[in-house]
């Protein structure tokens, strides 16, 4: 009786081995599929991808957060400006859980300097369940990436081509070029009020801020300038923040860069155009050089 | 408190749907290894708090309204058990009027934002175990008989609708869970998850274009937008219902099958008896033989038969037994006219059918045809399956007005060239989307051709060595993985039976 319960157990052992065997094997196939695909469905896997293959140990910072990250700083301006090459690992209204999976994947690639993080994405509204669900997706795509490549079978069918362009996580898209001017009525309408930020966004922040300070890599919390997004409520929020986690913050839409509503903007005020990005990337770069290049030199 | 309190007022945002992460990947995983390993004599106590959280997560602050449901179900077969003539028939109907009230508040009045988790499938249950008592073939029930019952959580957001004589032995006393059980329940999953998120996902981008805009679509679109309708709808409801069979069966229960190859019908009357199988059996027992067994409905038809003949008799009671059947199955699916006439729309067809038997015995009698061959029979499949599509259309068009208007529109400009890959595309899926829903139909009414033919794969698989078994539930896990519409560049979409 003893021996066939031990049978039984070993052969249970034996399936779930065999599955994990199967879906290491389905994911190393689709990721390696995806790598050489122009598949229009994988943007949000295409920035990992991309980012695994940019040289080891050639960045000197990463910057995380929404599409406001992706069509607000350029690499190659700050690069210009100041030597320094960053990548912006951004994903369409990135969730929390997924930025932290791509800050671990940056920590483990990269010898990095500085961290900057649009802080766009924390305001997220999602349920603790959803949290829950977004953790425990990124945790099993770690380890089973079939589980965010799947759709990569459509490579072998003819396909829309992606037309975007990818610089260093900068994303050129259709409209990038566009001039839709934006109704700033109300925009950053004083308020002594906070927006609300969630325990389980706060958590991940300190968790990517208590990493960065073990490892001597500077944390940079801004807002990337947005009619949509930006709000007094949300600066106090992140002022506040940033104080209580003692790293530097910088909004772009209460400072004065240059932004104009009527020229700067793709879409009516949610996401900047060219124009208004190389505008920020500027102040970025400049913020870069003057307030916390000495800091990050001496790697404290 | 407060705790609590955020919990019942969250309700579905919780996404404990057979469908989701939470529901597949923990809590039935949990639940079904705490009964596994728990003493028979925990099994039940297991089993309540399971069912007791899916629907607090699930309904919400909506959860009381259930429990009363529970509460008014119990005491009342109490009281018809234990009463006698004019008293029990005065407590039936009170216990009546007490179930089908909130039913009526919540679904048809909308005096309510938002209904109760599975009010119209738990209404039809409760209203089973009121009747069977009533009628004296099932005992007055206990508490936790009644809430076992009602609440099983792998049917109680769609059913399939059990009658106490399905399920409430099985509930009373869970049994031991065997492997081969436990292989089988695992599979149907995966087998119903393939066809609700490789297939019916993927159409719901253009079901739900088609039908949104259909002023902008006529000619070869509309039957075009009937036949996905209907194929969403199948491997929507079957494959939910088959996560429903297979879960229950991870718990040794047993539920009644909802499905039975429904493309395979010959005519209107067949199709209802393989598709939707347990509304079926619950309006035929509860509503259809109450009626033809009625003594005034016996003396009417004793008089027809003898003033105008057996056919004329036939007729009438079917005419009188089978419109509150259908009138009710329309009006369960909710408070739109579209689904009354839907309703309607098949007791015309089953009702021509009867009165067309005769005749059609003449024909094959005349001509020497023979009803049984294959010609006729596919022909019979062709013109139901016509019957359905047609009726699905109408079942899913926005209003009366739009399905009217989406059938006369077929007739305007119909060319079969419109329906180009090019013009495909436009609905947000592309080519490999299009050859995947090909596949998977295939795969899918394969199998149904197979077990209509006495196959069943479980039996099937117990025959083959080990090896083969293992990579048969591999590539059934691979299937799902692979092809299964979620996470990036996909929406979830709802179960659509759980909204009615």
């Amino acid at each position: 009786m003893k021996k066939t319960s031990l049978k039984r157990r070993f052969v249970l052992l034996l399936f779930v081995l065999g599955l994990v065997v199967l879906l290491e094997v389905l994911s190393f196939v689709s990721v390696s599929i995806l790598r050489h695909s122009d598949l229009t469905i994988q943007k949000r896997n295409a920035t990992e991808i991309d980012f695994k293959s940019v040289p080891r140990d050639s960045l000197d910072g990463v910057v995380l957060g929404s599409s406001l990250a992706y069509m607000s700083v350029r690499p190659d301006v700050i690069e210009e400006r100041t030597g320094e090459r960053f990548y912006v690992l951004g994903l369409p209204e990135e969730k929390m859980a997924e930025a932290y999976h791509l800050f671990r994947l940056a920590l483990s690639r990269q010898d990095l300097k500085i961290v900057a993080i649009e802080c766009g994405m924390l305001f997220q509204e999602r349920s603790k369940v959803q949290e829950i669900q977004d953790t425990a997706t990124e945790a099993v795509s770690v380890a089973f990436p079939i589980i965010k490549t799947h759709d990569a079978w459509k490579a072998f069918f003819p396909h829309e081509k992606s037309d975007e362009v990818r610089e260093m996580g900068f994303r050129i898209e259709k409209n990038s070029g566009d001039v839709v001017p934006a109704d700033t009525t109300g925009y950053m309408a004083p308020t002594t009020e906070c927006a609300p930020i969630s325990a389980y966004s706060r958590m991940i922040l300190k968790e990517i801020c208590r990493q960065c300070k073990k490892r001597g890599i500077q944390v940079l919390l801004f807002s990337a300038p947005s009619v949509a997004d930006g709000s007094m409520a949300r600066h106090n929020a992140l002022v506040k923040l940033a104080g209580d986690l003692e790293v530097s913050y910088v909004d772009y839409n209460t400072k004065d860069i240059g932004i104009d509503w009527s020229t700067d903007t793709c879409d009516g005020g949610e996401h900047l155009n060219l124009q208004g990005a190389g505008k920020v990337s500027k102040a970025f770069a400049e913020d870069l050089r003057q307030d916390t290049a000495g800091d990050r030199k001496t790697g404290k | 408190m407060t705790g609590c309190m955020s919990l019942l007022s969250c309700g579905e945002e919780y996404g404990m749907e057979y469908n989701k992460p939470l529901y597949l990947c923990a809590f039935l995983p949990l639940m079904a290894l705490l009964c596994h390993y728990a003493p028979e004599r925990h099994r039940r106590k297991i089993l309540i708090v399971a069912d007791l959280i899916f629907y607090v997560l699930l309904a919400g602050k909506m959860t009381p309204v259930f429990l009363l449901t529970v509460l008014v179900t119990c005491l009342l077969t109490r009281r018809i058990g234990t009463s006698n003539g004019r008293g029990k028939t005065a407590w039936f109907l009170l216990g009546i009027v007490l179930l089908f009230g909130p039913l009526f508040a919540f679904r048809f009045l909308r005096l309510f934002p938002s209904s109760p988790t599975g009010i119209s499938y738990y209404t039809l249950m409760a209203a089973a175990c009121l009747i069977e008592v009533y009628w004296g073939r099932l005992s007055p029930l206990g508490l936790t008989d009644t809430f076992l019952f009602l609440s099983f959580f792998p049917q109680v957001l769609q059913g399939p609708i059990a009658r106490p004589e399905d399920t409430m032995e099985q509930l009373r006393h869970p049994a031991a869970v065997h492997r081969p059980e436990i292989r089988a329940g695992l599979l149907r999953i995966l087998w119903g998850l393939f066809k609700k998120l490789a297939i019916a996902d993927r159409l719901n981008m253009v079901v739900g274009m088609l039908f949104r805009e259909y002023t902008n679509y006529h000619g070869a679109w509309i039957p075009f937008a009937a036949i996905c309708c209907t194929l969403q709808l199948y491997m929507d409801f079957s494959g939910m219902i088959d996560v429903s069979i297979g879960s229950a069966q991870l718990f040794g229960i047993r539920l009644p099958e909802n499905f039975r190859q429904p493309f395979l019908s010959e005519d209107a009357g067949e199709f209802w008896r393989r598709w939707h199988i347990t509304l079926g059996v619950w309006l035929k027992t509860y509503v259809y033989y109450p009626i033809v067994t009625a003594k005034p409905v016996l003396k009417l038809m004793k008089s027809t038969r003898k003033k105008h003949g057996k056919y004329a008799a036939q007729l009438l009671v079917s005419f009188l037994a089978l419109t509150p059947v259908w009138l009710f199955n329309g009006i369960w699916h909710g408070p739109h006219l579209n689904y009354i006439l839907y309703g309607i729309y098949y007791l015309v067809l089953i009702l021509l059918n009867e009165a067309l038997k005769p005749a059609k015995s003449a024909f094959y009698k005349k001509t020497g045809f023979r009803r049984e061959g294959a010609f006729f029979k596919v022909f019979r499949i062709a013109r139901t399956l016509l019957i359905v599509v047609t009726g699905e259309l109408f079942f899913r068009a926005q209003g009366t007005r739009a399905g009217l208007s989406m059938i006369a529109s077929t007739f305007h400009d119909f060319h079969l060239s419109d329906l180009t890959l090019t013009n495909l595309h436009t609905f947000g899926l592309d080519t490999a989307d299009y050859a995947l829903i090909l596949f998977g139909t295939v795969l899918v009414f394969g199998a149904d051709l197979l077990h209509e033919h006495g196959f069943d794969v479980n039996v099937w698989l117990s025959g083959k060595s080990r090896a083969f078994r293992f990579a048969w539930y591999y590539a059934a896990v691979a299937l799902v993985i692979i092809f299964g519409a979620y996470g990036t560049g996909y929406l979830a979409v709802d179960m659509i039976y759980a909204n009615f």
